[in-house]
């Protein structure tokens, strides 16, 4: 997928509570809990940064391989796309109409 | 038995409320944004504060305060709160600070155009009062006649934007014999449904709509029916949660623990429906008033156990107790609620009948 460019979906609400992010998608009002890494990697798509950005700062932060840390925020935007918490904006406009 | 129980919330809930408790973060937060309102309930709690309301500008940056602390759960709230004009400016500025935002209302203000600003701004959930599905009871318990027909009406404009609407529904003398209609009435428009079976007093200790409250038999009656039984809850509200209720140390209420009410003029409480005033925002920062006013420090200091005669209750454990209706209806805070007395003895009484079945 094109990891690059997603972005949190407009309708999500999130707050980060003891470092872990709990979040409600509206569009189907279902809670998400990240565990401590996926929330430092949350943060980093919050703050627009690309994921090859968002790889780096894990690497600077925790003992894991360029590689690792890779596969790990691949993983996670799959599974948060999947999830309705990000989108590519394209699909978030689809999404609206649809709905 | 299970029926009288509050339905297991979903883990994820139950962690981040708990962790806000031990954190102390006001996970939840209840702005009354105003205290006119179209419609004149028998019940209703409010007191006008006779004060100006907060202008749009100060609920925007009580919005950013509170989104800085920590508060997740929104809930907007009134009197009538569509009878701000300002309130798409408010909702829109909730949906940028990505709160999961509410709204209570009577719905009968709802037209075209509100119903798609509520769609717009992702509001997750519209909780509309609705008291029975017999217009003449339903508009008697409101004081204006045509009431239901427009929050029904608001209710379809609702659902076909597919917005989340639950019926809330006081169940008091007026409503005892058509209260389960309400779940009826939920069920076809595709609504969920909670019941409160309490009347309470009103904010400055008026005791006029305890005249309302079920008898301790018809609690036992609205308590035992399929309705009550059948309903949800308020999901994703702190209440009892976050707390082990076992344990006598736990906080008695998340009043105060993960959840705080601000009044249309500013007023910082620990709830609404527990109206100890703890700093206004308009002089001091939401942050301050929540983490240093002496009111919310004595709050958080009082545990279950501390309860006088709750302590050693066999009901504890099901227990609603509210410590603002043991302080305006019964004079002690640090004391029992009748009405949560009320309401255990009667769910005793249904599981008693249930047991014998």
């Amino acid at each position: 997928m094109k990891s690059e460019r997603v972005r949190p979906v407009k309708k999500l609400a999130v707050r980060v509570i003891d470092s872990k992010a709990v979040m409600l998608t509206i569009a189907d009002s279902k809670l998400h809990r990240l565990n401590l890494t996926a929330t430092r990697i949350w943060q980093g798509i919050e703050a627009r940064k690309t994921s090859a950005e968002i790889v780096d700062e894990l690497c600077a932060e925790f003992a894991v391989s360029r590689e690792r840390a890779a596969v790990d925020v691949a993983a996670l935007l799959d599974l948060l796309r999947e999830r309705g918490i990000v989108a590519l904006p394209a699909e978030e406009a689809e999404g609206e109409e649809r709905s | 038995m299970p029926a009288l129980l509050p339905r297991p919330r979903p883990r994820i809930e139950v962690e981040a409320l708990a962790d806000a408790t031990r954190l102390c973060i006001p996970i939840s937060l209840q702005a009354s944004l105003t205290d006119r309102c179209n419609l004149r309930c028998v019940h209703c709690y409010r007191v006008e504060e006779n004060r100006p309301e907060l202008t749009t500008d100060e609920v925007t940056d009580l919005l950013a305060q509170a989104a800085a602390v920590g508060t997740f759960i929104l809930v907007l709230t009134g009197g009538e709160v569509f009878c701000r004009c300002d309130l798409p400016a408010i909702l829109e500025r909730a949906l940028d600070l990505r709160f999961a935002t509410k709204v209570y209302t009577n719905a009968t203000l709802i037209d075209e155009g509100a119903a798609q600003m509520l769609r717009e701004t992702g509001v997750h959930q519209v909780h509309v009062s609705i008291y029975s599905a017999d217009a003449a009871v339903h508009d008697s318990i409101t004081g204006v006649s045509g009431s239901l027909a427009a929050s029904l009406a608001a209710i379809e404009r609702l659902r076909r934007r597919s917005i989340r609407v639950m019926l809330k529904c006081v169940i008091m003398k007026p409503n005892l014999a058509s209260f389960a209609s309400v779940l009826r009435l939920a069920e076809e428009l595709g609504a969920s449904c909670a019941f409160d079976p309490v009347v309470t007093v009103r904010n400055d200790g008026d005791r006029a709509p305890l005249a309302l409250r079920l008898t301790p038999d018809d609690l036992v009656t609205a308590l035992g029916s399929a309705a009550f039984a059948a309903a949800g809850r308020d999901e994703v509200v702190p209440d009892e949660f976050g707390h082990d209720r076992d344990l006598a140390d736990s906080p008695p209420c998340s009043a105060g623990f993960n959840n705080c009410a601000v009044s249309p003029c500013g007023d910082v409480m620990p709830c609404v429906a527990f109206p100890v005033v703890a700093g206004n925002i308009r002089e001091t920062p939401l942050a301050e008033i929540w983490e240093r006013s002496s009111v919310f420090e004595r709050v958080r200091a009082t545990r279950a156990r501390d309860i006088a005669v709750c302590e050693s209750c066999v009901e504890m454990r099901q227990c609603a107790r509210c410590p603002g209706s043991a302080m305006l209806e019964d004079g002690d805070v640090s004391g029992p609620s009748l009405a949560a007395c009320l309401v255990a003895a009667a769910r005793r009484a249904v599981t008693a009948k249930e047991d014998l079945r």
